[in-house]
This record gives structure tokens, sequence and C-alpha cells, in this order.
């Protein structure tokens, strides 16, 4: 086989170096010319750990995206959810806002759960980014905030749902097992006041630690009229479970993690109350094709976690609409209020509020459904 | 008008431009016609698309004044009920017993207000809990939230016919309504449905809808208001009018304000000044416009109401994003495109084909048919095709079997007549030769005779006699010789002779009587009979012989544009003016003798088509200038290069 032969003129030699040169530098631009512009978002979500059922967040979110950018994402800019596993664990969640700050600078943030999300809230308050956090209940989340907003029900939402629950079971002794956590704090803070301010009296034992198991606390309250599992949804099996094993035969009820699969897929769920928002409403028809649609997609029934992601990203990108697409912008958007017709439950949130909450209703578990009181 | 054949025939192009040309002008004809069908479909397709959207606006208002009339009606029910018609038969009751009712309601008011919005007073709570207000929670509010997952009722009123509230399901902002548009209108039109407004009481936007309650003879025992939430009321019925995946839908009052909407909005949103909301102008339609920097297609319509209930002065606004509404047509655009590209390369592809199988077979007999214009009769095409072509092909061939047997034919029968010719020339040349021979010899004999009689004579007058029969027997003698050249003219075949090696051997013998030769013919080969030598020898020889002094004879050439001319002139004074009209023909000369040199060499040239003329000056000198046509001569490339030179 001959070998390739460098030209020989002056006029050949002149070309072929044209022609390298010319190659080279599209090989160099080619990655620039074809780069296309994108929303950022960054999502900050537990994917493997205690809080790895919150991948559903992600799933919901991706759905969304998805469904957004086959008809243009936002303003015709294509979303790219740059996804970050927290590891359930804050010190990564900081850890990887402070990667995507450093290296992709997202339009907003997405955060999930309260104990993940509070750590990143200064830096998102230093970095002037806004930061939406998803599934946190923590009453103090926002307080104070200016760039962190709260999308859903938050510690008093929960409590509401459960006194009304309460109230119409008649229950007067209550006993409660609340989490080490910030959500759990705040909520059995308010849980105590008001219960106690309506005549009833109250037990409450913490769980200890992040590994506690929870059962040495629950059987200390089977003598109660009621159990109120004030956790989150990581730890609500175990407490379940314990009080089942020892024939409790009072009413046991649990915050809005107990609608969560890993809670309501077990046995032990059968006959408890939880506070849950409308969508798990049969009849509630806004999230009846994307429970369709997400179970015939994951394979797994739709949950509020899941709609919540799929509605954040399609609240902000109705409230970015003909707007700049800058973090200015987000912020001024969602502070102006606004009204939102979420698959989640209808949303009004006033100007200048951080908290984009839904109510809770107090629904029973019978047969792995809910049954709304 | 022209017909295309001939226009085509017109066209200077060659055959293969043509036939690609004309796929080329078909395709783009074909992808034209396409192009315009999609863009025909694509108008049609947006109308049809346009049209069911309007459809599905009007249904979806029409679901949304169904939704607000099944709120009045459920008020209605509950207006008929026993229950609210006890409750206001008896708060009428009492507050007709009273002294001034509306002092003792002023006075209500006055505290109600009093108190802060979130504070409940035990007045407040004593309507909160009685069973007129818990029923209405029950089967208003409950119902919604257990059913529906929506809590569609912010807020339900229960007034007797003074106005003071008599059951709640909130607490409301103020205890006396009878000051409210609202009550006065629904007192008077016995229903009423106010338009979107935010509701302090239930912190929530919505619409009031209130329904008169009728005693037995249908006196006014007061009135029902819930105040029915406007999201709650308008998702369900969005969710059931979505058609594509990209639809939205608004609701805008008459005055620009935003309503609701299906993304994320801000109620009372001014969107008056919206591009999307330009185009509205008449009762419903559809357009194109631009919204978050996406084509949408949008249709509008206003609301009918339903059955009693008029229906607001709002409009629905229904939009699909254009890309997923005109999917089938782009995608049926781009497959035409497609094909459209396919068919085009197939087009050319196959004229090229077409092309090559005409212009080949074309061009092979255009080949075979010039080397049968040189002579080559036994060229033949090779004919592969069954077509026209084909046809053409072989009557080619048949045609130059034809020839070639003519040819043969015609070249025999020319063989055999030039030897019967050659046959006869040659009896004709020994006739004449022995003739002639015989003939000088018997001259010579009586030359020889008359000499001798000549010498014995002494008589003048039979000199004289003598003198003219010497002389006669001289013409004879010329004559005869004449015929012997002149028999040798045209017998030998014309071949291309060296016109310089010509003159060079044509003059030795040939007294010049001190003239002199220049030689001017380098390089020169003219065709002629292979006598030519003889003419240019018989030119100097004339000038020699008819010349006055003559001394000098110059050969030369040029080419003139129809050949060549070869010029002899000499400096003997040239030909009298009254000779040089017979200067060619056989004439007696001045010493009675016939002169045949110029006759002959005129002969001699016109065998291969060489004329001769003379064009000299009497004084001057003779000019002879020989005119050999084009083709019949030849210059090497040398001499070329010394004439331009």
């Amino acid at each position: 086989m001959d070998r390739p032969r460098l030209p020989t003129t002056r006029t050949g030699r002149v070309f072929a170096a044209v022609c390298t040169v010319f190659i080279i530098l599209i090989l160099i631009a080619s990655p620039m010319l074809f780069e296309r512009a994108t929303v950022k978002v960054g999502v900050l979500v537990p994917l493997t750990g205690a809080s790895a059922y919150l991948v559903d967040v992600r799933d919901g979110m991706t759905m969304a995206a998805e469904r957004l950018n086959r008809w243009g994402g936002i303003n015709g800019v294509e979303i790219e959810l740059l996804i970050r596993d927290t590891e359930s664990d804050p010190a990564v969640a900081v850890e990887a806002f402070q990667e995507l700050e450093r290296d992709e600078k997202p339009l907003f943030y997405i955060s999930t759960m309260s104990h993940l999300t509070i750590p990143i809230s200064p830096l998102a308050e230093e970095a002037q980014v806004m930061l939406v956090g998803v599934v946190t209940s923590a009453q103090n989340l926002t307080e104070g905030r200016h760039w962190t907003v709260r999308f859903y029900s938050n510690a008093q939402d929960e409590v509401d749902a459960t006194m009304h629950t309460l109230g119409v079971l008649g229950v007067t002794d209550l006993g409660v097992v609340y989490g080490w956590d910030e959500f759990s704090v705040s909520a059995h803070a308010l849980m105590s006041e008001q219960f106690q301010a309506s005549g009833g009296t109250i037990e409450s034992v913490q769980l200890d630690t992040i590994d506690s198991d929870a059962r040495d606390e629950v059987t200390s309250l089977l003598d109660r009229e009621a159990v109120f599992i004030c956790t989150t949804a990581a730890f609500m099996p175990d407490a379940l479970r314990c009080l089942r094993e020892n024939n409790y035969s009072g009413h046991i009820l649990t915050a809005s993690g107990g609608t969560s699969n890993i809670v309501r897929d077990i046995p032990e769920s059968e006959g408890m109350y939880v506070a849950a928002p409308a969508m798990y409403n049969e009849n509630y028809l806004p999230a009846k094709w994307l429970s369709e649609e997400y179970e015939a997609r994951y394979g797994r029934p739709l949950t509020h976690y899941a709609s919540c992601g799929y509605d954040i990203l399609y609240l902000i990108s109705g409230l970015m609409r003909d707007r700049e697409l800058t973090r200015d912008n987000v912020h001024d958007a969602i502070e102006e209020g606004f009204v939102f017709s979420g698959t989640t439950a209808p949303l009004q949130v006033d100007p200048g509020s951080h908290d984009i909450g839904f109510d809770l209703l107090s629904a029973r578990i019978s047969e792995g459904r809910l049954w709304y009181l | 008008m022209v017909p295309l054949s001939r226009l085509m025939d017109r066209l200077p192009a060659r055959l293969s431009t043509k036939f690609v040309a004309a796929s080329i002008v078909i395709s783009v004809l074909f992808v034209s016609l396409g192009m315009y069908s999609v863009d025909a479909s694509r108008r049609s397709f947006q109308q049809s698309v346009g049209e069911e959207s309007i459809d599905l606006a009007r249904q979806f208002a029409l679901s949304v004044d169904r939704g607000i009339y099944t709120k009045l009606h459920e008020l209605a029910i509950i207006a008929l009920g026993r229950n609210i018609v006890n409750e206001l038969n008896a708060s009428n009751a009492a507050f007709d017993a009273m002294a001034d009712p509306e002092a003792y309601i002023d006075a209500a008011d006055a505290e109600w207000i009093s108190v802060p919005a979130d504070e409940v007073t035990p007045f407040m709570s004593e309507i909160l809990a009685n069973n007129l207000s818990r029923d209405l929670t029950v089967r208003l509010e409950t119902h919604y939230i257990t059913e529906h997952g929506i809590d569609m009722y912010g807020e339900v009123v229960v007034t007797n016919k003074y106005g003071a509230i008599v059951a709640m399901t909130l607490r409301t902002t103020d205890y006396r309504q009878n000051d409210e548009t609202w009550w006065q209108t629904t007192r008077d039109q016995t229903h009423h449905v106010g338009d979107v407004e935010y509701d302090m009481s239930s912190a929530m936007y919505g619409l009031p809808v209130c329904y008169s309650v009728l005693g037995p003879e249908g006196e006014f025992l007061g009135i029902i208001r819930a105040f029915v939430g406007a999201v709650e009321l308008v998702t369900e019925t969005q969710f059931e009018a979505e058609h594509f995946e990209s639809t939205e839908v608004k609701i805008v009052s008459a005055n620009g304000s935003m309503i609701y909407s299906s993304t994320a909005y801000r109620m009372f949103e001014d969107v008056s000044a919206r591009e999307y909301m330009a185009p509205i102008e008449e009762e419903s339609g559809y357009y194109i416009s631009v919204e978050g920097d996406r084509e949408r297609l949008y249709a509008y319509t206003t609301f009918p109401g339903y059955l009693e209930y008029s229906g607001q002065s709002w409009i629905v606004i229904m939009s699909h994003d254009a890309e997923e509404v005109l999917m089938p047509v782009t995608v049926v655009s781009q497959r035409i495109t497609g094909a459209s590209f396919i068919l085009l390369s197939v087009f050319v592809a196959v004229a090229f084909s077409l092309s090559s199988s005409v212009t080949r077979p074309v061009s092979r007999l255009r080949t075979a048919a010039a080397r049968m214009a040189r002579g080559e009769l036994k060229e033949r095409v090779d004919v592969r095709t069954k077509d026209e072509l084909g046809e053409l092909g072989r009557a080619f061939n048949d045609m130059a079997s034809e020839l070639e047997d003519m040819y043969g034919d015609l070249e025999t029968k020319v063989a055999e007549r030039t030897r019967e010719v050659d046959a006869a020339n040659e009896k004709l040349h020994i006739l004449g030769s022995i003739t002639r021979h015989d003939a000088l010899n018997q001259l010579s004999i009586i030359r020889g005779w008359l000499s001798m009689i000549e010498e014995g004579l002494n008589d003048p007058q039979m000199h004289e006699y003598i003198a003219k029969v010497i002389t006669a027997s001289e013409t004879l003698e010329e004559q005869l010789k004449f015929t012997g050249e002149y028999e040798k003219v045209g017998v030998t075949r014309p071949d291309w002779v060296d016109v310089n090696l010509a003159l060079d051997t044509s003059l030795p013998g040939l007294e010049l009587r001190g003239a002199t030769v220049v030689n001017g013919l380098a390089d020169l080969v003219v065709y002629a009979d292979p006598m030519f030598p003889k003419v240019l020898r018989n030119l100097a020889e004339n000038s020699v012989k008819h010349g006055k002094g003559t001394k000098r004879i110059s050969y030369s050439y040029h080419e003139v544009p129809d050949g060549l001319v070869i010029t002899v002139e000499d400096d003997g004074g040239g030909v009298p003016l009254d000779k040089k009209a017979k200067l060619f023909d056989r004439v007696r000369g001045e010493s009675g003798r016939v002169g045949y040199g110029l006759y002959l060499s005129r002969a001699i040239l016109n065998i291969t088509g060489i004329t001769v003329k003379e064009t000299g000056t009497l004084g001057v000198g003779a000019r002879f200038e020989i005119q050999v046509p084009k083709g019949k001569y030849r210059i090497s490339r040398s001499s070329a290069r010394d004439q331009r030179k």
C-alpha cells in the first residue's frame, strides 16, 4: 500500500496548511457552535440515604421539564435540570450547592427536606439566588429569608389537619412521637401548644438520634387514646410496626409523610389517619392525568412529592413567561404573589409571602387508599 | 404561441443539457406543487384546528357557566329546605319583635367590626356553631373537600330579611349585609352572581353566588350567599377541556384583567396590552400570536351563560403551541420535502441516464458518419437498443452497406473505364507517335531534297518558292512537335510538385541571353500535372525570347484569401496591350509561325484548376500570376515561419 505523500509544490503545501488550520478551527469551534443556551435549574434531592423516597420529587420534575421542553421550555429556552444527590446528608447538600454555584450558576435552586434545605438557605441568601424548598415543613425555613421560599405545606398546616382529625375522633389524650429534625420539632411544638389549648393532655417523646428505631419511645405511649407520629416519613414505618406489634388499639395519626408509599404500602398503615393534600382525592381532576402518566412511566403511584416537583417547575415557568430569565426576576416573580392551579392543590400566594403552601386535609388510609374526612 | 418542442429545438444547448434542464424544470414544478400543497394544507389545517379550538373554548365557557349555575342551583335547593326556612322565620320573627331592629343591627355591626379579623366573639361563635351554619358547612364545604378535593366554597352566609347574619361558615367582616349591592340585587331579582373579587373573610378570590329564601307564600325571608372560589371553579372545567399537551386557558374580564390562567398568574393583572390580546375583536375567533417567545394558536369566545344564569362579560382564550397543533402538517411537510429531494435526485439521475442513452448512440452515429465521409465505407455502428435510435443505427448500417456496395461497384467500373481509356490513349499515343515520327522523317527528307533543289536552281523566283515550302515544312514540324507535347498533358495523374525543385530542374539548357533568374519558390508544393515544370520554363523562355533586353526574371509566391499566387515577372518591357487578349491562344507570330507555349501552359495548369493571367505593365515588364486554389498547395512550416518574419 502506498504511503500518503505530502504535497511537494509550494502551492500544495500552502493549501494543505490552510486546510489543516481550517479543520482545527472547526474542531475547536464546534462545541461552541452547537452548544444551546439552557435554563439551568439546580436540584438538590436525596436519592440515597434515609430520605431516598424523595426520588419522587426528581421524577416529577423530570416529567415537567420534559413536557415543558417539548413546547419551548421557558420562553423558548430549554430547561436543564442539574440534579445532585444530597445523600440525605446536610453536609453533602451544602457541598452540592457550592459546586453548582461555582460551576453552573443555575437560575434557581430546588432543595428538599427541611434539614437539608435550612443549611443551604444562608448560602442562597449570600449568592442572591432563589432557593425553593420542596417537602420542607419546618416552620422556620423562611423566617427572615429574602431568597428562600417554601413550596409545601408548613408545620402549622400539618397541625391544623391533625387537630381536625383529633376533633372528629374526639381525642383528648394524645401521645406524640417526634423526631430530631427541624420539621418534627416545630410541628411538635405547635401541636403541643394547640392541643393543650383545646383542653387535651399530651405526652411527647423524642427520638434520640437519627439512627433510632423509635421502638423504645413508642412503647411508652401505648396507654394513650391516640398516638401522633410527628416525624418524617422515614421513621414512620418502624413506629407503626411497633404500635401494631404491641396491639395498640387507639387511633394512630401521622403527618403528611404518612401518605408516602413507604408508609402507605405497609399493612400496618391500615386504618391510620394522615394529613394529606387534596391531590390524593380520586375526584381531584388536575392530578388525575398526571397520576396515570406517572404510574405508567415509573411503575408506582403518584405521590404529592412527585406532584410538588412537577408543579414547582410549571409554576416558575408560568411566572417567568415573557420575563428576562434572571435570578432577580425569579425572585420578583414569586415575591409579587400569584395564583396557580397546580396538580397538588390550587395555590394562592399573597405578595411578599415566602410560603407557597397548600392546605392539608384529614384523611384515613383504608386498603392503601385515602379517604378524606 | 411557440410550441414547446420548437422552443426546445431553438435552445442553443447540447441534447444532454436539454434533457437535464427539462427534468430539473419538471421536478422543480413537482416540488413547487408539493410545497404549495403543504402550504395550503397548513392553512386549511390551521383553520380546522382554529375552529375546533373555538368550539373547545365555547364548551369550556359553557362548562364554567354550568358550574356557576350548579352552585346557584345548590343554593336554590338549600333555600327550599325546611331547616333554613325555619331558622329565617325564627330570626325574622325575633327581629320583627324588636322595637328598632335596624338600631340593633347597627350596634351589633359596630361591635362586630371592632373585633380583629382573626378573633371570634361569643356572639360570632354562637352563629358559627348553630345548626344552620353546621349544616351549610357539611353540605357545601365539607362535601367538596371530601368528595372533590377542592375547597370550593370560601364562605357561606345566610342573612334574614333585615340583612343581619343568621348563619355563617366563617367569620364575616361585618354583621350587616343589606348595605351590600349583592344583597339588594338578590332581594330584587331572586338570584345574583357577582364578578370575581377578593373576599377577606375567606382570603380567596372568587365570585359571590346568592339566592333569595322565600316563604310558602313567596314572601322574602332572607338571602343565602356563598363565595365560590374562582380558581377552584375553573380548575375542574379546564382539565376537562384540555385538548393538546400544550393547551393553556385564560379567562380575561371585559376590561382586560386576568381572572384565571391554567399557568401561574397574578389575579387582576392588566393584560390588555399583551400581544395575544390585540386580535380579539369579535365574539369569537382564532389567530396565531407570540407568547413566551413561542408561536401559539389562540381561540377565544365569550361566555354564553347557562339557563337562567346569563353569564359574565368575560372572554375565554384557549391557546396551544403552534408547533404541536401543526405537527401533522409539519410531519407531512417534512416528508414531502424529503420526497421532493429524492424525486429531484431521481429525476436528474434518470435525465442523465436518458440523455446518455440518447446522446451516446447519436455520438457514435456522428463519428461513424464522419469516418464514412472520409471514405471509410466499412464503418458500422454497434446497435444494442430496440428503440428509434436502434432503428436509426440499423438504417445507418444498411445505408453504409448500400454505399459500400455502390462505391465498390463504381470503383470497379471506373477502373474498367480507365483501363479502356488508357488502352485507347496508348493506341492513340502509339499511332500519333509513329505517325509523327514518320511524318517528321518525311519532312526531313523533304527539306533535304528541297535544299538540294535550291542549290541547283538559279532562278530567284524559285528560291523564294522553295523558301516558302521550307517554312511551311518547319511550321508543320512545330505543329507535330506540339501535338507530341500536348499529347502528354493529362496523361499522367496530377501529383504534388515541389515548385522550387521544378524551377531549378527545368531551366538547364535554356538560353537566358544574360538574364538572371531569381527563385523565390522555396517550400512551396502544388498539386499539378507532372508537366508543371514546363510551364515555369516556358514563362522564362518567353521573357527571354519576347522581352527587350530582359535582365531579370523573378519567381515568387504569396497567399491570398482564396488561395495562393505564384508570380513570374521580368523587366523586359512588357506585353503590348493589343496582344494581351490573345496571349494564351494559339496565334501566328510575326515570323508567320504559330506560338503554342502559353496555350500549352494554360492547358497544363487547368488540369488541376490552376489559372494563369498576365498582369504586367507595358514599358516595365511582363508579370504572370498563377492562381493556385485552396487545397491545391502546401507550404512547409519553416517556409510559413519565414514568411511571418
